[in-house]
């Protein structure tokens, strides 16, 4: 048995043993995210003792790795390759796989290159009776069963412990500047829009302090091209400020002030003027610091199709969606995974 | 044919027949119910009325509904929802009927819910790069209301003049250009959806992420078994300014294989990445008159799409690698009647089967790219030894293979021994990590394979799923997930016809 399958039997045990005895568990990565503030009284399953790369064929362009591998580990073994993972996790040099799949959170890239789940092949799941589940795969298309590797994105630990992943990579791009353009925040989500709309190989699309940042990916002879039309200053140190974004270590995230996370359809028009705004995704979310949210804005964000979701995040309220018919139906899939409540964490 | 599973009694079921009609098969009072509350054109009750809905692409699962119901709108959706889940009536919904898996068989104690009627437009939002629309408009349909805004949306089945939005999001379906542009998960980011006990349910929107478990992902592929889709949002792309087709023929399956993980080592992704061996290449040509070379053991064909600078960059890459592999014949076509002429002989393959044999089974097993050498010659043994050709086309970049078993129905014991070898060449796919179906979905077809994937703690946990959804197993219950007990007595392969329904429609 490798070491692995060894730790990964650990964590059956202890879920089996958890579900007999009605004690809760809680799956921890690294706690980057600092979203595990509260579960003193559950037992934590350690994902680090599941890590390590269990699968790697570059010209496949997927990996398979143990949750509990860094992300940053990750990162430096697809490099080794030219490639890259297309999410671009937040807090990668702490962050385990699992952990960043379990939260789903996407950096930059978010609407160019797809959600963390878009990434997500397969998955190997301790579900709450203790049972080692395996779903997906390691190949692109595949429509056999439900889509439960998927559906793992972003279900926060809620539905078992997330023990391994196959994820597609892409190929690092040959290519990569990012372009800034002083304007004003309106005229920024008039160009997000346009970018959007044209052939321009944006991978990223930013407005903060008064500048749009437009981040160009791909073939040289193409990335060349468009940075000629689009102008602007080439920007140094693009890397560490793409990495800012996606960690929220920004500047603008050090305010005191609370801070708002707001996604809406990209295009959706700038005309509350409350607060500081840092625009990310093409325009699609949309952070707020300074002040507490109105009413006037809360009714603006739901009348433009938004929602405004607590930052920083917790457990509870990025799962609870406030639907009546929604929530009943979590809580219903949440039980077909976990009926002893071994994960259980909002009721 | 194994039907056992789909035809349990149920409470209320056909036990207590209402002698005041002629169906013997819906409970007393159902159909009075659903004439109350729908107009009369939204039922469809006569037998032969009925005998366009008796099956889907899988022509060789056949079945008339109790009855069909064509909703024209959400209310009327929500009173057949309503009326089964009070009678305790089963409910299979389809689209355009083009799917190849069974996924939309009707059930004879069964409704039939047709969605062709809900087939709106609802919004084209260029700025945001969204289309909402009703479950039963064509994918082709969305992409030409999009074509004025320089926008198309990109998940293109080969079906896409007939097939329905709908179906496409039950199956999650792939098509020619998935591997650049993603499957119907990735450009699906909102759904209306309808359960069985009576909510309506928004989901994502034109934004890009929302609070609560991802059911977006979950309800992509599902097959109709968790709920009715009412209504989708989609993601619309802007149309490439420019497009080449590359078609390179190999002396070996071997060569053309490399050359496949050889293009995508290059760094990028085509829009399509397609091969074709000797059998397939001959027959399409036969048929097609594409001007493929006859003389190669396989063929591919590379899309590229994109700015007219990095087209022009790929291209010079793509053919470097041809020319390693010691490509006999390349062809380059970058105009449109050129492009259709390379793409003609790889849609006109399936058709094309006709002439080398009656009857043909088409597999849609995937795999890692590495083992498609392994796969091949595996494939070859097995064709040799059940004595029945195999032509391979398949969608190389992403590993998806539709092997095409010839053979002959009408010859005693041919139709059994394709079964079993197109259940030996899933096997295979299985073995080295592939999945039983990539595009075409389970349905009733793949079920005895899914036995073969999936252990049984995973089979009981797409059950215990499906009942967070459906607890009385009401909405096309018996498709996509087997019981365990048919698992565990899994003695013969299924039942499958060689004649396509929808002969007009592409078949990639």
């Amino acid at each position: 048995m490798s070491p692995i399958q060894h730790a990964t039997e650990e964590i059956r045990d202890a879920v089996r043993t958890a579900a007999e005895s009605a004690v809760r568990c809680v799956p921890v990565g690294a706690n980057s995210k600092g979203v595990l503030a509260d579960v003193s009284l559950h037992e934590r399953i350690e994902l680090r003792r599941v890590a390590g790369v269990i699968d790697y064929a570059p010209s496949e362009f997927v990996v398979t790795a143990a949750a509990g591998t860094k992300i940053c580990e990750l990162e430096q073994l697809l490099a080794g390759e030219g490639q890259v993972l297309g999410f671009e996790a937040p807090f990668c040099e702490q962050a385990t796989l699992g952990g960043a799949v379990a939260c789903g959170l996407a950096g930059p890239a978010r609407p160019f290159h797809g959600a963390v789940r878009d990434f997500v092949l397969g998955a190997e799941l301790v579900n709450g009776r203790g049972e080692l589940l395996a779903f997906g795969g390691k190949v692109i298309k595949n429509v056999a069963g439900y889509d439960v590797s998927r559906l793992c994105a972003g279900s926060w630990g809620t539905l078992g412990v997330i023990v391994s992943l196959s994820l597609r990579v892409l190929p690092r791009p040959e290519q990569e500047v990012t372009l800034a353009l002083h304007c004003a925040i309106q005229e920024a989500i008039a160009q997000m829009v346009e970018f959007a709309r044209g052939t321009f190989p944006v991978t990223g699309c930013a407005f903060v302090d008064g500048q749009l940042f437009v981040r160009l990916s791909g073939v040289e002879s193409r990335v060349i091209a468009a940075q000629q039309r689009i102008g602007g200053e080439q920007l140094e140190k693009a890397q560490e400020f793409w990495k800012s974004l996606a960690d929220q270590r920004h500047a603008f995230f050090l305010h005191d002030a609370p801070i708002l996370r707001i996604s809406v359809p990209p295009a959706t028009p700038h005309v509350l003027d409350e607060g500081e705004w840092l625009i990310d995704w093409g325009g699609a979310l949309r952070w707020l610091a300074g002040n507490r949210p109105s009413a006037k804005l809360r009714s603006r964000i739901l009348a433009e199709g938004g929602v405004l979701l607590p930052w920083p995040p917790s457990i509870e309220s990025w799962l609870q969606t406030g639907d009546a018919g929604i929530d009943r139906l979590q809580q219903r899939i949440r039980e077909a995974f976990d009926p002893h409540g071994v994960f259980a964490r909002w009721m | 044919m194994t039907g056992r599973d789909h035809s349990k009694p149920r409470k209320n079921s056909y036990h207590s027949r209402n002698l005041f009609t002629c169906n013997l098969v819906l409970p007393a009072g159902f159909l009075s119910r659903l004439r109350r509350s729908l107009p009369p054109q939204a039922i469809i009750e006569r037998p032969q009325a009925m005998k366009p809905f008796e099956t889907d692409g899988l022509t060789a699962k056949k079945e008339l509904p109790g009855v069909v119901v064509l909703p024209g709108s959400r209310s009327e959706v929500a009173a057949v929802l309503a009326a089964c889940k009070a009678h305790g009536v089963p409910l299979v919904a389809r689209g355009a009927g083009t799917g190849l898996s069974g996924g939309a068989r009707p059930l004879r104690e069964g409704v039939l819910l047709g969605m062709s009627r809900m087939s709106r437009i609802l919004e084209i939002d260029p700025d945001n790069r969204s289309a909402c629309v009703e479950p039963g408009v064509t994918n082709l349909a969305v992409s030409e209301a999009a074509r004025r805004f320089g926008l198309y949306y990109a998940p293109d089945p080969s079906s896409q003049l007939a097939c329905s939005i709908g179906g496409n999001i039950a199956e999650n379906s792939g098509g020619v250009h998935c591997l650049k542009y993603g499957l119907t998960v990735h450009n699906v980011t909102g759904m209306t959806l309808m359960t069985i006990d009576g909510d309506t349910l928004e989901l994502g929107g034109a934004r890009l992420d929302s609070p609560g478990y991802d059911l977006l992902a979950l309800l992509n592929g599902s097959e109709g078994m968790l709920g009715i889709l009412v209504q989708a949002r989609l993601r619309l792309l802007p149309i490439p300014e420019t497009k080449s087709v590359l078609l390179a023929g190999f002396p070996s399956t071997g060569a053309a294989a490399r050359a496949v993980n050889g293009v995508l080592a290059e760094g990028f992704v085509p829009a399509g990445l397609e091969m074709m061996d000797r059998l397939a290449v001959h027959a399409a040509e036969d048929y097609a008159d594409a001007g493929y070379p006859l003389d190669a053991q396989a063929i591919l064909l590379v899309e590229l799409d994109g700015a007219e600078e990095e087209v022009r960059t790929l291209r010079a890459r793509a053919l470097k690698v041809f020319e390693k592999e010691a490509a006999t014949r390349v062809d380059v076509a970058s105009d449109a009647q050129g492009m259709e002429r390379l793409w003609r002989g790889r849609k006109a393959a399936f058709p094309a089967m006709g002439r080398l044999a009656p009857d043909y089974y088409c597999m849609d097993g995937t795999i890692p790219r590495r083992a498609l050498e392994e796969v091949l010659s595996r494939i070859e043994a097995l064709s040799r030894e059940y004595g029945l050709r195999v032509a391979n086309v398949f969608h190389a970049g992403d590993g998806n293979l539709h092997p095409l078993i010839l053979y002959d129905a009408s010859v005693s014991g041919e139709l059994q021994k394709a079964e079993s070898l197109g259940g030996e060449i899933l096997k295979a796919c299985v073995a080295v990590g592939g999945t039983v179906t990539g595009e075409h979905g389970v349905g009733v077809e793949k079920l005895d394979e899914m036995c073969v994937q999936f252990s049984s703690q995973e089979l009981a946990q797409f059950h215990a799923l499906k009942r967070a959804f459906d607890p009385e197993a009401l909405l096309n219950p018996g498709k996509a997930v087997p019981t365990l007990a048919r698992c565990a007595e899994l003695g013969g392969m299924h039942v499958h016809g060689g004649n396509l329904p929808h002969p007009e429609l592409e078949r990639l």
